[in-house]
């Protein structure tokens, strides 16, 4: 679901005209669709974002919310009637910024004024080559309210000292037309986009040699995710054959899949672990418990024993006696090949 | 280079501050009262630094050498930074800067008279007062010679500390831009010292700064001509063949200077604030780190564990010793 935020009707006019919107009955100047809604949202900062989060209040879904329309040029070298994603947006005397496309290099900057002159724009001009007087507000709500927000903007003239406003308003048709053009371009990129959608990880959740609880799924999907990015392969090249052949069952194999793909990314925690292991080999044989913190930082461990006779005990504190603690301070100092 | 340079109205005469504007005279040039006024004003985002980036020419204002903290250089002395720059040219996946100013924008400080005077007097202070040297470090905010062919102070610099042979200055880079030191005389307390990696390191997290092959070089020519040098192997990104590639590292710098004629050689292993680190998953969401074995230490900074860093210091350090290094010319750079 996307909500379409023009500042002006001017703007907005050959959407209302040809998307499939009906106005709602309390709230003048937002239209409602099944999968495009229409808002507009007037002029400043606080009015769009006081009528920005009315209407989402009003929406049923969060959808994603696009401010389209025209704006000013600070930049004599951004052409009239181009339209531009916008990397940043910034804000007169605000020291907050919002971004979403990464692979624009236009800002903006939402003034608080109507009427630029050249020194204005002469000083918006060091932070951004164009200028509006919404889409700020509106970012800042969507930011607050979890939205998405992504600003498409089409120049509409040069910031001079001349008066522009008329012959904008004149013009407002056309810019319009021009708009819902480059909007019903995104939306067939957007649906040509769709299908190849991220359904990787999942293959293994239908295998019948291995059961995954909805944790260890989650684990799964991390560690492969994890290995994928590392060392450049893809889900199926992760070998499962080894543990399909085993004669376990799907829950044991599982565990050892999981802990085999934690030792791949782990290799140097797996070290440790190890080291760990074989210092605490035969305690843990005769019932004791070592706990050692998780992340290898502290020089301590938790140490607990099931003791059901004299005779346990004794064994116990014998092998205990026998546990050498500056073998144990080695390996928490990295000597690793103790 | 710079999309543009805002300059201190005040400093438009300024030797330094012409000599930089004279170098990018294609760059729209805006007159400013005080750069403070703009940078940082707004939070712009620190990877627009890669095609946004605007440089401000100014002065200084308040303290211009800072304490440096324990860690910084051989111990047992004290150690300073001066500000000289705010920013940077390069783009290091790990760099600190990233969680830092709320701007990538350069600026660039032309009061070196001013800031030199600080370190004098700093110098004449401990002097009254210790027989031990004094060390001042540039480069805490920037690279300290990335820029230095521009800038132009490095002379000055020279001068001053040629006066005060206690004191001790170390000019820190990961640039091979030697142009300026190259035309000054050596002097035994001024060291040039380079940050190291790997190439395959260098290549996947210095982006934008000169390749190992550069640097060797660098710092082959500055060792030809008798100047100091330093060599900070830090930080280590840790990777299944750590061993064997700082074993050809030490190899190839050993072949251009041996190693025991390095002044310092300091060992450290990657590690970020938490701030630092949520500006590296926005900026770098793709990295390595994000699948490493980093952890979240108790003191809330994302590191190595324990038995993990202590085993690449140590196995980084036993590799320089065994290559000629003086043992107690190598340092680690540990917190605990
Ligand atoms: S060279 Fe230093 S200051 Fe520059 S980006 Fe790299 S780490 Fe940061």
């Amino acid at each position: 679901m996307k909500l379409l935020v023009f500042a002006h009707r001017g703007e907005a006019q050959t959407f209302l005209k040809y998307l499939d919107v009906k106005s709602v009955k309390d709230m003048n100047d937002l239209y409602i669709g099944d999968e495009v809604s229409v808002l507009l949202c007037g002029e400043g900062i606080l009015q769009a974002s006081c009528k920005l989060s009315f209407a989402l209040g009003k929406l049923a879904n969060r959808p994603e919310v696009i401010n389209m329309g025209i704006c000013g040029a600070l930049d004599q070298d951004v052409a009239l009637n181009s339209i531009h994603h916008i990397r940043t947006i910034y804000a007169e005397d605000e020291f907050k910024s919002f971004s979403s496309e990464q692979h624009t290099k236009i800002d903006l900057i939402t003034a608080k004024k109507r009427a630029l002159n050249l020194d204005d724009s002469k000083k918006l001009s060091i932070i951004s080559q164009l200028v509006d007087r919404e889409a700020w507000g509106l970012a800042h709500t969507c930011k607050e309210l979890g939205a998405s927000f992504k600003a498409i903007k089409l120049v509409s003239d040069h910031i001079t000292d001349a008066e522009v406003c008329k012959m904008i308003k004149d013009q407002s048709e056309v810019f319009s037309d021009m708009l819902f053009e480059h909007y019903q371009e995104l939306v067939t990129k957007s649906e040509e986009g769709e299908g190849a959608e991220d359904i990787e990880y999942m293959e293994i959740f239908s295998n019948k040699d291995f059961y995954l609880t909805v944790s260890q799924k989650r684990q799964y999907k991390n560690l492969i995710k994890a290995i994928i990015t590392k060392e450049g392969i893809t889900e199926k090249q992760i070998e499962l054959s080894e543990f399909t052949s085993l004669d376990k069952t799907p829950k044991e194999r599982t565990k050892l899949l999981l802990s085999s793909l934690n030792r791949r990314l782990f290799p140097f925690k797996t070290k440790i672990q190890d080291r760990l292991e074989s210092l605490t080999n035969e305690m843990k044989f005769n019932g004791a418990d070592f706990k050692f913190d998780k992340n290898f930082e502290k020089v301590s461990f938790n140490f607990s024993a099931h003791i059901d006779s004299e005779k346990a005990k004794d064994h116990m504190s014998e092998l205990l006696k026998k546990f050498s603690w500056s073998d144990f301070e080695k390996v928490m100092k990295g000597e690793l090949d103790v | 280079m710079f999309n543009k340079i805002f300059i201190e109205k005040d400093i438009i005469e300024n030797q330094f501050a012409k000599r930089i504007t004279d170098s990018f005279k294609k760059s729209t040039i805006i007159e400013i009262d005080n750069y403070y006024d703009f940078f940082g004003k707004v939070k712009k985002p620190y990877l627009q630094k890669r095609d946004n980036l605007n440089l401000f020419i100014a002065n200084k204002k308040g303290a211009l050498l800072k304490e440096a903290p324990d860690a910084y250089g051989l111990s047992g002395e004290p150690h300073f930074y001066y500000v000289h720059a705010y920013n940077c040219i390069y783009e290091c996946s790990y760099c600190y800067l990233q969680g830092y100013f709320n701007s990538p924008d350069l600026v660039l400080f032309v009061n070196h008279e001013e800031i030199l005077k600080a370190i004098e007097e700093e110098i004449v202070k401990h002097t009254k007062s210790s027989d031990k040297g004094i060390w001042f470090h540039a480069g805490e905010f920037s690279d300290s010679l990335a820029l230095s062919h521009i800038t132009g102070e490095l002379p000055l610099y020279f001068d001053l500390f040629k006066k005060h042979l206690n004191a001790y200055l170390e000019l820190r880079t990961k640039s091979a831009n030697i142009k300026e030191i190259e035309k000054i005389a050596p002097s035994p307390n001024i060291v040039t010292s380079f940050s190291l990696s790997p190439d395959e390191r260098i290549k996947a997290h210095d982006y934008k700064t000169p390749g190992l092959r550069a640097r060797l070089k660098a710092i082959e020519k500055l060792h030809n001509l008798g100047h100091p040098i330093g060599i900070h192997l830090d930080p280590i990104i840790y990777t299944t063949d750590l061993e064997d590639s700082y074993i050809q590292l030490l190899d190839q710098l050993n072949e251009i200077i041996p190693l025991k004629d390095i002044e310092y050689i300091s060992v450290g292993v990657v590690r970020f604030t938490k701030d630092v680190y949520n500006q590296v998953k926005m900026n770098y969401p793709e990295s390595e780190y994000f699948y490493s074995e980093l952890i979240k230490g108790h003191d809330g900074k994302i590191k190595y564990p324990r038995p993990m860093r202590h085993w690449i210091l140590n196995k980084v350090r036993h590799l320089c010793i065994e290559r000629g290094a003086n043992a107690d010319s190598v340092y680690l750079c540990m917190e605990d």
